[in-house]
Protein backbone atom coordinates (compact mmCIF):
# COMPACT_ATOMS: atom_id res chain seq x y z
CA UNK A 1 0.00 0.00 0.00
CA UNK A 2 1.58 3.45 -1.03
CA UNK A 3 1.23 5.79 1.96
CA UNK A 4 -0.02 9.27 1.36
CA UNK A 5 1.25 12.79 2.92
CA UNK A 6 -1.21 14.71 5.33
CA UNK A 7 -1.70 17.47 1.95
CA UNK A 8 -2.44 14.82 -0.62
CA UNK A 9 -5.12 12.58 1.58
CA UNK A 10 -6.65 16.30 2.43
CA UNK A 11 -6.90 16.51 -1.26
CA UNK A 12 -8.66 12.97 -1.60
CA UNK A 13 -10.89 13.35 1.15
CA UNK A 14 -11.92 16.89 -0.41
CA UNK A 15 -12.09 15.00 -4.11
CA UNK A 16 -13.88 12.15 -2.77
CA UNK A 17 -16.00 12.53 0.14
CA UNK A 18 -16.85 15.85 0.54
CA UNK A 19 -19.22 16.10 -2.35
CA UNK A 20 -21.44 13.23 -1.23
CA UNK A 21 -20.83 14.10 2.23
CA UNK A 22 -22.02 17.58 1.57
CA UNK A 23 -25.10 17.14 0.24
CA UNK A 24 -25.94 14.51 2.69
CA UNK A 25 -25.32 16.65 5.29
CA UNK A 26 -27.29 19.82 3.82
CA UNK A 27 -30.36 17.86 2.87
CA UNK A 28 -30.40 15.19 5.32
CA UNK A 29 -28.68 15.35 8.54
CA UNK A 30 -29.16 19.30 9.41
CA UNK A 31 -32.38 18.92 8.84
CA UNK A 32 -33.16 16.07 10.99
CA UNK A 33 -31.45 17.72 13.77
CA UNK A 34 -33.41 20.67 13.07
CA UNK A 35 -37.02 18.57 13.41
CA UNK A 36 -35.94 18.06 16.94
CA UNK A 37 -35.25 21.88 18.01
CA UNK A 38 -39.03 23.24 15.91
CA UNK A 39 -41.17 20.85 18.33
CA UNK A 40 -39.52 22.81 21.23
CA UNK A 41 -41.16 26.42 20.01
CA UNK A 42 -44.41 28.20 19.56
CA UNK A 43 -44.52 28.10 16.26
CA UNK A 44 -47.57 28.96 14.41
CA UNK A 45 -47.58 30.44 10.44
CA UNK A 46 -44.23 30.80 8.74
CA UNK A 47 -42.88 33.40 12.24
CA UNK A 48 -40.73 30.79 14.61
CA UNK A 49 -42.44 32.15 18.48
CA UNK A 50 -41.00 31.68 21.31
CA UNK A 51 -38.87 28.87 22.94
CA UNK A 52 -41.24 26.50 25.00
CA UNK A 53 -39.43 23.62 26.42
CA UNK A 54 -41.96 20.62 26.27
CA UNK A 55 -45.00 22.29 25.63
CA UNK A 56 -45.52 20.91 22.44
CA UNK A 57 -45.45 17.54 23.95
CA UNK A 58 -47.24 18.07 26.63
CA UNK A 59 -49.80 19.66 24.80
CA UNK A 60 -50.13 15.76 22.88
CA UNK A 61 -51.37 14.06 25.86
CA UNK A 62 -54.73 15.98 25.84
CA UNK A 63 -55.41 15.88 21.98
CA UNK A 64 -58.22 13.20 21.28
CA UNK A 65 -57.80 13.32 18.06
CA UNK A 66 -53.75 12.01 18.82
CA UNK A 67 -55.06 9.53 21.64
CA UNK A 68 -57.10 8.13 18.65
CA UNK A 69 -55.10 7.88 16.26
CA UNK A 70 -52.55 5.75 18.44
CA UNK A 71 -54.18 3.16 19.72
CA UNK A 72 -55.18 2.93 15.54
CA UNK A 73 -51.45 2.62 15.39
CA UNK A 74 -50.77 0.53 18.22
CA UNK A 75 -53.54 -1.99 16.01
CA UNK A 76 -52.04 -1.54 13.10
CA UNK A 77 -48.54 -2.83 14.47
CA UNK A 78 -50.01 -5.67 16.13
CA UNK A 79 -51.38 -6.69 12.58
CA UNK A 80 -48.31 -5.78 10.97
CA UNK A 81 -46.18 -8.09 12.97
CA UNK A 82 -48.22 -10.80 13.03
CA UNK A 83 -50.45 -11.63 9.89
CA UNK A 84 -48.10 -11.00 6.74
CA UNK A 85 -45.36 -12.15 8.60
CA UNK A 86 -47.27 -15.38 9.48
CA UNK A 87 -48.44 -15.69 5.66
CA UNK A 88 -44.70 -14.71 4.39
CA UNK A 89 -43.19 -17.24 6.06
CA UNK A 90 -45.41 -20.06 5.39
CA UNK A 91 -45.13 -18.98 1.65
CA UNK A 92 -41.53 -18.71 1.89
CA UNK A 93 -41.24 -22.29 3.59
CA UNK A 94 -43.29 -23.92 0.57
CA UNK A 95 -41.66 -22.31 -1.86
CA UNK A 96 -38.16 -22.53 -0.77
CA UNK A 97 -38.64 -26.40 0.44
CA UNK A 98 -41.66 -27.89 -1.65
CA UNK A 99 -40.73 -28.32 -5.09
CA UNK A 100 -43.41 -25.88 -6.37
CA UNK A 101 -43.59 -25.69 -9.96
CA UNK A 102 -43.49 -21.91 -10.85
CA UNK A 103 -41.59 -21.29 -7.64
CA UNK A 104 -40.28 -18.09 -9.49
CA UNK A 105 -43.40 -16.92 -11.10
CA UNK A 106 -45.35 -17.02 -7.63
CA UNK A 107 -42.93 -15.32 -5.90
CA UNK A 108 -43.13 -12.68 -8.87
CA UNK A 109 -46.76 -11.91 -7.74
CA UNK A 110 -46.22 -12.49 -4.57
CA UNK A 111 -43.87 -9.47 -4.17
CA UNK A 112 -45.83 -7.15 -6.79
CA UNK A 113 -47.57 -5.19 -4.03
CA UNK A 114 -45.00 -3.91 -2.92
CA UNK A 115 -43.47 -2.45 -6.67
CA UNK A 116 -46.78 0.07 -6.56
CA UNK A 117 -46.49 3.58 -5.35
CA UNK A 118 -48.74 3.98 -1.82
CA UNK A 119 -50.99 5.99 -3.33
CA UNK A 120 -52.31 3.51 -6.04
CA UNK A 121 -52.45 0.79 -3.52
CA UNK A 122 -54.83 3.12 -1.51
CA UNK A 123 -56.50 4.04 -4.72
CA UNK A 124 -56.99 0.47 -5.41
CA UNK A 125 -58.76 -0.41 -2.32
CA UNK A 126 -61.01 1.85 -2.44
CA UNK A 127 -61.68 -0.13 -5.68
CA UNK A 128 -62.03 -3.19 -4.42
CA UNK A 129 -64.00 -2.45 -1.33
CA UNK A 130 -66.60 0.64 -3.00
CA UNK A 131 -70.16 0.10 -1.86
CA UNK A 132 -71.17 -0.42 -5.22
CA UNK A 133 -69.06 -1.91 -7.41
CA UNK A 134 -66.33 -3.23 -4.96
CA UNK A 135 -65.59 -6.86 -5.83
CA UNK A 136 -65.28 -7.47 -2.51
CA UNK A 137 -69.18 -7.13 -2.24
CA UNK A 138 -69.77 -9.03 -5.47
CA UNK A 139 -67.78 -12.01 -3.65
CA UNK A 140 -69.84 -11.75 -0.57
CA UNK A 141 -73.03 -11.98 -2.89
CA UNK A 142 -71.48 -15.17 -4.53
CA UNK A 143 -71.31 -16.75 -1.15
CA UNK A 144 -74.56 -15.48 -0.76
CA UNK A 145 -73.52 -13.65 2.34
CA UNK A 146 -75.68 -10.05 1.20
CA UNK A 147 -76.33 -9.13 4.36
CA UNK A 148 -72.74 -8.63 4.71
CA UNK A 149 -72.64 -6.04 2.05
CA UNK A 150 -71.26 -2.59 3.26
CA UNK A 151 -68.91 0.58 2.55
CA UNK A 152 -66.09 -1.61 4.11
CA UNK A 153 -63.96 2.29 4.30
CA UNK A 154 -66.73 4.21 4.91
CA UNK A 155 -68.65 2.14 7.94
CA UNK A 156 -66.59 3.44 11.00
CA UNK A 157 -66.88 0.20 12.31
CA UNK A 158 -65.44 -1.66 9.73
CA UNK A 159 -62.71 0.78 8.15
CA UNK A 160 -59.98 0.37 10.67
CA UNK A 161 -59.79 -3.88 9.74
CA UNK A 162 -60.84 -3.05 6.05
CA UNK A 163 -57.25 -1.20 5.76
CA UNK A 164 -55.32 -3.14 7.91
CA UNK A 165 -56.51 -6.34 5.48
CA UNK A 166 -54.98 -3.60 2.89
CA UNK A 167 -51.33 -3.67 5.14
CA UNK A 168 -51.30 -7.67 4.80
CA UNK A 169 -52.19 -7.81 0.83
CA UNK A 170 -49.30 -5.24 0.38
CA UNK A 171 -46.94 -6.60 2.88
CA UNK A 172 -46.73 -10.65 3.32
CA UNK A 173 -44.55 -10.78 -0.70
CA UNK A 174 -41.86 -8.67 1.23
CA UNK A 175 -41.77 -10.98 4.16
CA UNK A 176 -41.51 -14.02 1.90
CA UNK A 177 -38.80 -12.48 0.09
CA UNK A 178 -36.75 -12.10 3.20
CA UNK A 179 -37.79 -14.96 4.31
CA UNK A 180 -36.95 -16.83 1.01
CA UNK A 181 -33.70 -15.61 1.20
CA UNK A 182 -32.23 -16.33 4.70
CA UNK A 183 -33.71 -20.06 3.69
CA UNK A 184 -31.75 -20.50 1.08
CA UNK A 185 -28.43 -20.17 3.14
CA UNK A 186 -29.47 -22.86 5.07
CA UNK A 187 -27.37 -25.54 4.18
CA UNK A 188 -29.01 -28.60 2.52
CA UNK A 189 -27.56 -31.51 4.38
CA UNK A 190 -29.20 -30.06 7.80
CA UNK A 191 -32.62 -31.36 5.63
CA UNK A 192 -31.28 -34.63 4.75
CA UNK A 193 -29.51 -35.38 7.84
CA UNK A 194 -33.26 -34.58 9.04
CA UNK A 195 -34.67 -37.05 6.80
CA UNK A 196 -32.69 -39.93 7.76
CA UNK A 197 -33.69 -39.54 11.22
CA UNK A 198 -37.45 -39.74 9.90
CA UNK A 199 -38.44 -36.42 10.70
CA UNK A 200 -41.31 -35.26 8.56
CA UNK A 201 -41.87 -31.64 6.85
CA UNK A 202 -43.21 -30.24 9.99
CA UNK A 203 -40.72 -31.15 12.12
CA UNK A 204 -37.90 -30.10 9.62
CA UNK A 205 -39.90 -26.48 9.44
CA UNK A 206 -39.72 -26.79 13.50
CA UNK A 207 -36.40 -28.03 14.35
CA UNK A 208 -34.26 -26.49 11.23
CA UNK A 209 -35.62 -23.72 9.29
CA UNK A 210 -37.10 -21.89 12.05
CA UNK A 211 -33.75 -21.77 14.48
CA UNK A 212 -31.58 -21.02 11.35
CA UNK A 213 -33.73 -17.66 10.75
CA UNK A 214 -33.60 -15.90 14.25
CA UNK A 215 -31.74 -13.17 12.33
CA UNK A 216 -34.24 -12.77 10.14
CA UNK A 217 -36.89 -12.74 12.42
CA UNK A 218 -35.72 -10.11 14.55
CA UNK A 219 -35.81 -8.28 12.05
CA UNK A 220 -38.50 -8.85 10.06
CA UNK A 221 -41.00 -7.79 13.04
CA UNK A 222 -38.96 -4.64 13.87
CA UNK A 223 -38.97 -3.69 10.17
CA UNK A 224 -42.91 -4.67 10.22
CA UNK A 225 -43.16 -2.31 13.22
CA UNK A 226 -40.93 0.42 11.72
CA UNK A 227 -43.13 -0.13 8.21
CA UNK A 228 -46.60 0.15 10.32
CA UNK A 229 -45.36 3.74 11.50
CA UNK A 230 -44.37 4.96 8.03
CA UNK A 231 -46.75 3.36 5.12
CA UNK A 232 -49.88 6.10 6.23
CA UNK A 233 -49.62 7.45 2.58
CA UNK A 234 -51.35 4.14 2.19
CA UNK A 235 -54.17 5.23 4.60
CA UNK A 236 -54.44 9.10 2.94
CA UNK A 237 -55.61 7.53 -0.51
CA UNK A 238 -57.65 5.06 0.95
CA UNK A 239 -59.47 6.43 3.73
CA UNK A 240 -57.92 10.18 4.65
CA UNK A 241 -57.92 8.31 8.53
CA UNK A 242 -61.72 9.12 7.88
CA UNK A 243 -64.55 8.56 8.28
CA UNK A 244 -64.70 10.69 11.24
CA UNK A 245 -60.86 9.83 12.84
CA UNK A 246 -61.67 5.59 12.79
CA UNK A 247 -58.56 5.17 10.48
CA UNK A 248 -56.30 8.23 11.86
CA UNK A 249 -52.86 7.52 12.22
CA UNK A 250 -50.27 9.98 13.59
CA UNK A 251 -47.83 10.77 10.67
CA UNK A 252 -50.64 11.54 8.63
CA UNK A 253 -52.02 13.63 11.54
CA UNK A 254 -48.46 15.73 12.83
CA UNK A 255 -48.23 16.55 9.02
CA UNK A 256 -51.75 17.55 8.59
CA UNK A 257 -51.16 19.84 11.81
CA UNK A 258 -48.44 21.21 9.85
CA UNK A 259 -49.68 21.71 6.44
CA UNK A 260 -53.47 22.23 6.98
CA UNK A 261 -53.00 24.22 10.41
CA UNK A 262 -49.52 25.67 9.81
CA UNK A 263 -48.77 24.61 13.33
CA UNK A 264 -45.15 23.87 12.98
CA UNK A 265 -44.57 23.28 16.42
CA UNK A 266 -47.03 21.06 17.43
CA UNK A 267 -46.75 18.74 13.93
CA UNK A 268 -42.85 18.67 14.61
CA UNK A 269 -43.83 17.32 18.09
CA UNK A 270 -45.90 14.78 16.95
CA UNK A 271 -43.53 13.86 13.83
CA UNK A 272 -40.68 13.50 16.32
CA UNK A 273 -42.32 11.43 18.92
CA UNK A 274 -42.70 8.87 15.79
CA UNK A 275 -39.10 9.39 14.51
CA UNK A 276 -37.88 8.57 18.02
CA UNK A 277 -40.01 5.13 18.25
CA UNK A 278 -38.79 3.87 14.60
CA UNK A 279 -35.00 4.74 15.85
CA UNK A 280 -36.01 2.93 19.19
CA UNK A 281 -37.24 0.03 16.85
CA UNK A 282 -33.85 0.35 15.11
CA UNK A 283 -31.70 0.34 17.86
CA UNK A 284 -33.35 -3.33 18.54
CA UNK A 285 -31.74 -4.89 15.84
CA UNK A 286 -28.46 -3.52 16.76
CA UNK A 287 -28.90 -4.68 20.60
CA UNK A 288 -30.13 -7.84 20.20
CA UNK A 289 -28.04 -8.93 17.34
CA UNK A 290 -24.80 -7.93 19.91
CA UNK A 291 -26.62 -10.57 22.53
CA UNK A 292 -26.95 -13.02 20.56
CA UNK A 293 -23.06 -12.81 18.46
CA UNK B 1 -45.89 -58.43 6.05
CA UNK B 2 -45.49 -57.46 2.49
CA UNK B 3 -49.48 -56.78 2.19
CA UNK B 4 -49.02 -54.20 5.44
CA UNK B 5 -45.91 -52.95 3.89
CA UNK B 6 -47.71 -51.90 0.92
CA UNK B 7 -50.43 -50.26 2.78
CA UNK B 8 -48.54 -47.64 4.65
CA UNK B 9 -46.84 -46.87 1.52
CA UNK B 10 -49.97 -46.33 0.22
CA UNK B 11 -51.33 -44.19 2.90
CA UNK B 12 -48.05 -42.53 2.94
CA UNK B 13 -48.46 -41.46 -0.73
CA UNK B 14 -52.05 -40.76 0.23
CA UNK B 15 -51.25 -38.45 2.71
CA UNK B 16 -48.25 -36.83 0.79
CA UNK B 17 -50.39 -36.09 -2.46
CA UNK B 18 -53.28 -34.38 0.06
CA UNK B 19 -50.62 -32.10 1.43
CA UNK B 20 -49.65 -31.20 -1.99
CA UNK B 21 -52.97 -30.24 -2.97
CA UNK B 22 -53.04 -28.44 0.76
CA UNK B 23 -50.04 -26.51 -0.83
CA UNK B 24 -51.06 -25.66 -4.01
CA UNK B 25 -54.47 -24.46 -2.87
CA UNK B 26 -53.00 -21.93 -0.38
CA UNK B 27 -50.02 -20.56 -3.25
CA UNK B 28 -53.22 -20.21 -5.69
CA UNK B 29 -55.16 -18.55 -3.38
CA UNK B 30 -52.90 -16.13 -2.65
CA UNK B 31 -51.87 -15.89 -5.82
CA UNK B 32 -55.82 -14.43 -6.94
CA UNK B 33 -56.18 -12.69 -4.18
CA UNK B 34 -52.71 -10.50 -4.98
CA UNK B 35 -53.54 -10.51 -8.64
CA UNK B 36 -56.96 -9.91 -8.01
CA UNK B 37 -57.35 -6.30 -7.42
CA UNK B 38 -54.84 -5.13 -10.15
CA UNK B 39 -57.09 -6.85 -13.00
CA UNK B 40 -60.27 -5.15 -12.34
CA UNK B 41 -58.27 -1.94 -11.79
CA UNK B 42 -56.72 -2.47 -15.45
CA UNK B 43 -60.62 -3.65 -16.54
CA UNK B 44 -62.03 -0.04 -14.90
CA UNK B 45 -59.39 1.75 -16.68
CA UNK B 46 -61.03 0.57 -19.76
CA UNK B 47 -65.03 1.22 -19.14
CA UNK B 48 -67.32 3.58 -19.52
CA UNK B 49 -67.88 5.09 -16.09
CA UNK B 50 -71.85 4.57 -16.08
CA UNK B 51 -70.78 0.60 -17.27
CA UNK B 52 -68.38 0.04 -13.66
CA UNK B 53 -71.04 1.18 -11.93
CA UNK B 54 -74.18 -1.07 -13.60
CA UNK B 55 -72.10 -4.33 -14.46
CA UNK B 56 -69.46 -4.03 -11.63
CA UNK B 57 -65.58 -4.90 -10.80
CA UNK B 58 -65.58 -7.89 -12.26
CA UNK B 59 -67.24 -7.36 -15.76
CA UNK B 60 -64.94 -7.54 -18.95
CA UNK B 61 -65.20 -3.47 -20.76
CA UNK B 62 -68.17 -3.26 -23.34
CA UNK B 63 -65.49 -2.10 -25.71
CA UNK B 64 -62.63 -1.13 -24.44
CA UNK B 65 -62.07 3.06 -23.42
CA UNK B 66 -58.59 3.49 -24.64
CA UNK B 67 -59.24 7.06 -24.59
CA UNK B 68 -59.57 6.98 -20.74
CA UNK B 69 -55.49 6.72 -20.75
CA UNK B 70 -55.61 10.00 -23.79
CA UNK B 71 -57.53 11.93 -21.37
CA UNK B 72 -56.09 11.08 -18.03
CA UNK B 73 -52.65 11.82 -19.92
CA UNK B 74 -53.29 15.17 -21.72
CA UNK B 75 -56.47 16.50 -19.52
CA UNK B 76 -55.86 15.20 -16.76
CA UNK B 77 -52.24 16.39 -16.73
CA UNK B 78 -50.77 12.63 -16.56
CA UNK B 79 -48.25 13.24 -19.03
CA UNK B 80 -46.64 16.27 -17.07
CA UNK B 81 -46.85 14.16 -13.72
CA UNK B 82 -45.20 11.68 -15.51
CA UNK B 83 -42.71 13.57 -16.90
CA UNK B 84 -41.37 15.23 -13.74
CA UNK B 85 -41.32 11.43 -11.92
CA UNK B 86 -39.02 10.56 -15.05
CA UNK B 87 -36.79 13.21 -14.46
CA UNK B 88 -36.25 13.47 -11.04
CA UNK B 89 -36.33 9.63 -10.80
CA UNK B 90 -33.03 10.00 -13.27
CA UNK B 91 -31.67 12.77 -11.59
CA UNK B 92 -31.38 11.14 -7.97
CA UNK B 93 -30.40 7.49 -9.28
CA UNK B 94 -27.30 9.64 -11.28
CA UNK B 95 -26.65 11.30 -8.65
CA UNK B 96 -26.70 9.63 -5.81
CA UNK B 97 -24.84 6.76 -7.78
CA UNK B 98 -21.93 8.80 -8.48
CA UNK B 99 -22.09 10.42 -5.03
CA UNK B 100 -22.13 7.01 -2.72
CA UNK B 101 -19.75 5.48 -4.88
CA UNK B 102 -17.00 8.27 -4.53
CA UNK B 103 -18.07 8.01 -0.70
CA UNK B 104 -17.83 4.21 -0.32
CA UNK B 105 -14.61 4.18 -2.13
CA UNK B 106 -12.89 7.12 -0.05
CA UNK B 107 -13.71 5.24 3.11
CA UNK B 108 -13.28 1.50 2.09
CA UNK B 109 -10.16 1.62 -0.88
CA UNK B 110 -8.69 4.83 -0.14
CA UNK B 111 -7.82 4.44 3.61
CA UNK B 112 -9.09 8.16 4.84
CA UNK B 113 -8.99 8.76 8.19
CA UNK B 114 -11.59 8.59 10.55
CA UNK B 115 -13.67 5.73 8.33
CA UNK B 116 -15.92 4.50 11.03
CA UNK B 117 -16.85 8.07 12.13
CA UNK B 118 -17.82 8.11 7.80
CA UNK B 119 -19.65 5.23 8.20
CA UNK B 120 -21.48 6.18 11.28
CA UNK B 121 -22.72 9.22 9.74
CA UNK B 122 -24.36 7.48 6.99
CA UNK B 123 -25.74 5.21 9.02
CA UNK B 124 -28.06 7.70 10.27
CA UNK B 125 -29.39 8.40 7.37
CA UNK B 126 -30.85 4.67 7.20
CA UNK B 127 -32.15 4.45 10.84
CA UNK B 128 -34.04 7.79 10.73
CA UNK B 129 -37.36 7.48 8.63
CA UNK B 130 -37.77 10.07 5.98
CA UNK B 131 -40.33 11.53 7.55
CA UNK B 132 -37.77 12.96 9.93
CA UNK B 133 -36.46 15.63 7.62
CA UNK B 134 -39.97 17.26 5.29
CA UNK B 135 -40.79 19.44 8.07
CA UNK B 136 -37.26 21.15 8.15
CA UNK B 137 -36.72 20.81 4.79
CA UNK B 138 -39.41 23.09 4.12
CA UNK B 139 -38.00 25.74 5.47
CA UNK B 140 -34.56 25.45 4.31
CA UNK B 141 -35.41 24.70 0.97
CA UNK B 142 -37.64 27.87 0.97
CA UNK B 143 -34.80 29.75 2.58
CA UNK B 144 -32.32 29.11 -0.15
CA UNK B 145 -35.00 29.25 -3.08
CA UNK B 146 -35.37 26.04 -4.06
CA UNK B 147 -38.75 25.66 -2.97
CA UNK B 148 -41.20 24.16 -5.78
CA UNK B 149 -38.32 23.90 -8.16
CA UNK B 150 -36.90 20.52 -9.48
CA UNK B 151 -34.38 20.67 -6.55
CA UNK B 152 -36.65 20.35 -3.91
CA UNK B 153 -37.59 16.79 -5.01
CA UNK B 154 -34.03 16.09 -6.06
CA UNK B 155 -32.02 17.25 -3.46
CA UNK B 156 -33.24 15.73 -0.23
CA UNK B 157 -33.91 11.77 -2.30
CA UNK B 158 -30.31 12.04 -3.31
CA UNK B 159 -28.99 12.91 0.38
CA UNK B 160 -31.05 9.80 1.30
CA UNK B 161 -29.67 7.37 -1.63
CA UNK B 162 -26.00 8.71 -0.65
CA UNK B 163 -26.67 7.03 3.03
CA UNK B 164 -27.94 4.01 2.07
CA UNK B 165 -25.75 3.57 -0.93
CA UNK B 166 -22.31 4.62 0.72
CA UNK B 167 -23.57 2.05 3.17
CA UNK B 168 -24.60 -0.85 0.48
CA UNK B 169 -21.35 -0.78 -1.62
CA UNK B 170 -18.80 -1.21 0.99
CA UNK B 171 -18.91 -4.78 1.15
CA UNK B 172 -18.42 -4.80 -2.17
CA UNK B 173 -15.36 -2.81 -2.44
CA UNK B 174 -13.92 -4.76 0.45
CA UNK B 175 -14.27 -7.80 -1.70
CA UNK B 176 -11.81 -6.58 -4.30
CA UNK B 177 -8.27 -7.72 -3.39
CA UNK B 178 -6.01 -5.02 -2.55
CA UNK B 179 -3.25 -6.52 -4.68
CA UNK B 180 -5.20 -5.27 -7.34
CA UNK B 181 -5.64 -1.79 -6.34
CA UNK B 182 -1.77 -2.25 -5.22
CA UNK B 183 -1.21 -2.86 -9.23
CA UNK B 184 -2.95 -0.51 -10.39
CA UNK B 185 -1.32 2.65 -8.09
CA UNK B 186 2.01 0.74 -9.45
CA UNK B 187 1.19 0.82 -13.40
CA UNK B 188 0.48 4.90 -12.67
CA UNK B 189 -3.17 4.88 -12.30
CA UNK B 190 -4.20 7.90 -9.89
CA UNK B 191 -7.19 7.18 -7.79
CA UNK B 192 -9.53 8.20 -10.91
CA UNK B 193 -8.21 6.24 -12.95
CA UNK B 194 -7.95 3.11 -10.61
CA UNK B 195 -11.50 3.68 -9.66
CA UNK B 196 -13.10 4.01 -13.45
CA UNK B 197 -10.52 1.40 -15.06
CA UNK B 198 -9.99 -1.03 -12.14
CA UNK B 199 -13.21 -0.99 -10.05
CA UNK B 200 -15.83 0.36 -11.60
CA UNK B 201 -16.00 -2.89 -13.90
CA UNK B 202 -16.07 -5.18 -10.92
CA UNK B 203 -18.51 -3.30 -9.10
CA UNK B 204 -20.93 -3.12 -11.62
CA UNK B 205 -23.34 -6.25 -10.18
CA UNK B 206 -23.59 -4.47 -6.91
CA UNK B 207 -23.96 -0.92 -8.79
CA UNK B 208 -26.87 -2.12 -10.88
CA UNK B 209 -28.87 -3.68 -7.34
CA UNK B 210 -28.36 0.13 -6.27
CA UNK B 211 -29.52 1.98 -9.17
CA UNK B 212 -32.73 -0.39 -9.38
CA UNK B 213 -33.25 0.45 -5.81
CA UNK B 214 -33.04 3.92 -5.79
CA UNK B 215 -35.21 3.78 -9.26
CA UNK B 216 -38.08 2.35 -7.49
CA UNK B 217 -37.65 4.36 -3.84
CA UNK B 218 -37.56 7.93 -5.98
CA UNK B 219 -40.30 6.40 -8.25
CA UNK B 220 -43.06 5.73 -5.78
CA UNK B 221 -41.85 8.81 -3.14
CA UNK B 222 -44.92 10.13 -1.96
CA UNK B 223 -43.40 12.54 1.15
CA UNK B 224 -41.14 14.72 -0.41
CA UNK B 225 -43.72 15.57 -3.26
CA UNK B 226 -46.48 16.13 -0.63
CA UNK B 227 -44.49 19.10 0.92
CA UNK B 228 -41.54 19.97 -0.72
CA UNK B 229 -43.23 21.64 -3.81
CA UNK B 230 -46.83 22.88 -4.27
CA UNK B 231 -46.84 23.72 -8.29
CA UNK B 232 -49.21 21.88 -10.03
CA UNK B 233 -46.44 22.02 -13.07
CA UNK B 234 -44.08 20.34 -10.72
CA UNK B 235 -46.17 17.22 -8.82
CA UNK B 236 -44.56 13.82 -9.24
CA UNK B 237 -47.23 11.32 -9.97
CA UNK B 238 -47.98 9.32 -5.80
CA UNK B 239 -48.80 12.88 -4.89
CA UNK B 240 -50.57 13.94 -7.94
CA UNK B 241 -52.55 10.92 -7.59
CA UNK B 242 -53.75 11.70 -4.54
CA UNK B 243 -54.64 15.45 -5.72
CA UNK B 244 -56.24 13.58 -8.59
CA UNK B 245 -58.56 11.54 -6.87
CA UNK B 246 -60.10 14.30 -5.00
CA UNK B 247 -60.93 16.59 -8.46
CA UNK B 248 -62.21 13.66 -10.49
CA UNK B 249 -64.20 11.27 -7.74
CA UNK B 250 -66.59 10.85 -9.81
CA UNK B 251 -64.85 9.67 -12.81
CA UNK B 252 -63.97 5.77 -11.49
CA UNK B 253 -62.27 5.01 -14.69
CA UNK B 254 -60.18 8.22 -15.48
CA UNK B 255 -58.89 7.55 -11.61
CA UNK B 256 -58.13 4.03 -12.63
CA UNK B 257 -56.25 4.83 -15.74
CA UNK B 258 -54.33 7.16 -13.90
CA UNK B 259 -53.29 4.71 -11.19
CA UNK B 260 -52.50 2.42 -13.82
CA UNK B 261 -50.08 5.00 -15.87
CA UNK B 262 -48.04 5.66 -12.61
CA UNK B 263 -46.98 1.76 -11.51
CA UNK B 264 -45.98 1.26 -15.41
CA UNK B 265 -42.57 1.83 -15.41
CA UNK B 266 -41.81 0.86 -12.27
CA UNK B 267 -43.53 -2.76 -12.64
CA UNK B 268 -42.01 -3.00 -16.04
CA UNK B 269 -38.20 -2.44 -14.44
CA UNK B 270 -39.27 -4.88 -11.88
CA UNK B 271 -40.40 -7.72 -14.34
CA UNK B 272 -37.07 -7.31 -15.90
CA UNK B 273 -34.87 -7.23 -12.88
CA UNK B 274 -36.76 -9.66 -9.97
CA UNK B 275 -33.72 -11.01 -9.09
CA UNK B 276 -32.08 -7.80 -8.64
CA UNK B 277 -35.05 -5.88 -6.88
CA UNK B 278 -35.38 -8.93 -4.23
CA UNK B 279 -31.74 -9.05 -3.83
CA UNK B 280 -31.26 -5.58 -3.32
CA UNK B 281 -34.31 -5.82 -0.60
CA UNK B 282 -33.10 -8.56 1.22
CA UNK B 283 -29.65 -7.07 1.86
CA UNK B 284 -31.00 -4.05 2.43
CA UNK B 285 -33.06 -4.84 4.87
CA UNK B 286 -30.97 -7.38 7.12
CA UNK B 287 -28.29 -4.69 7.04
CA UNK B 288 -30.59 -2.25 8.71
Amino acid sequence: MVRKTPVAMAWTMALFLLPGLAVYAAFFLIPAVQGFLYSLYDWEGYRMGAFIGLENYRKMASDEVLKGSIVNILYFMVVYATLPVALGLACAEILSRGRVRGSLAIRIVYYLPQIFNLTAVGILFRWVLHPDYGILNTVVDWFGLGGLRRPWLGDPSTAIHAVAAMTVWFMFGYVMVIFFAGMQRIPASLYEAAMLDGAGPVRQFRSITLPSLRNEFTVILILMLINALNTYPMIAAATEGGPGYATMVPALYGFRVFSYQSNVGYGSAIIDTLVVATLVFSMGVYVLREREA
Amino acid sequence: MIMAARKTVSAWRVRRAASRVAMYAVLILLVVTTVTPLVTLILASLKKDMELIKAGGFALPNSPQWQNYALAWSKGHMGIYFTNTVIVTIAVCALGIALAVSCAYAIVTLHIPFRRFWTFLFMIGIVFPESSIIIPSYFNLRLVGLYDTYWALILPQTALSIAFGAFFLQPAFKDIPQELIDCSVLDGCGDFSTLFRILLPMLQPAISVLVIFFFLGTWNDFLVASILVSKDELRTLPFALLSFLKRYTANAPLIAASTVISAIPAVVLYLIFFRKVVQGVATGALKE
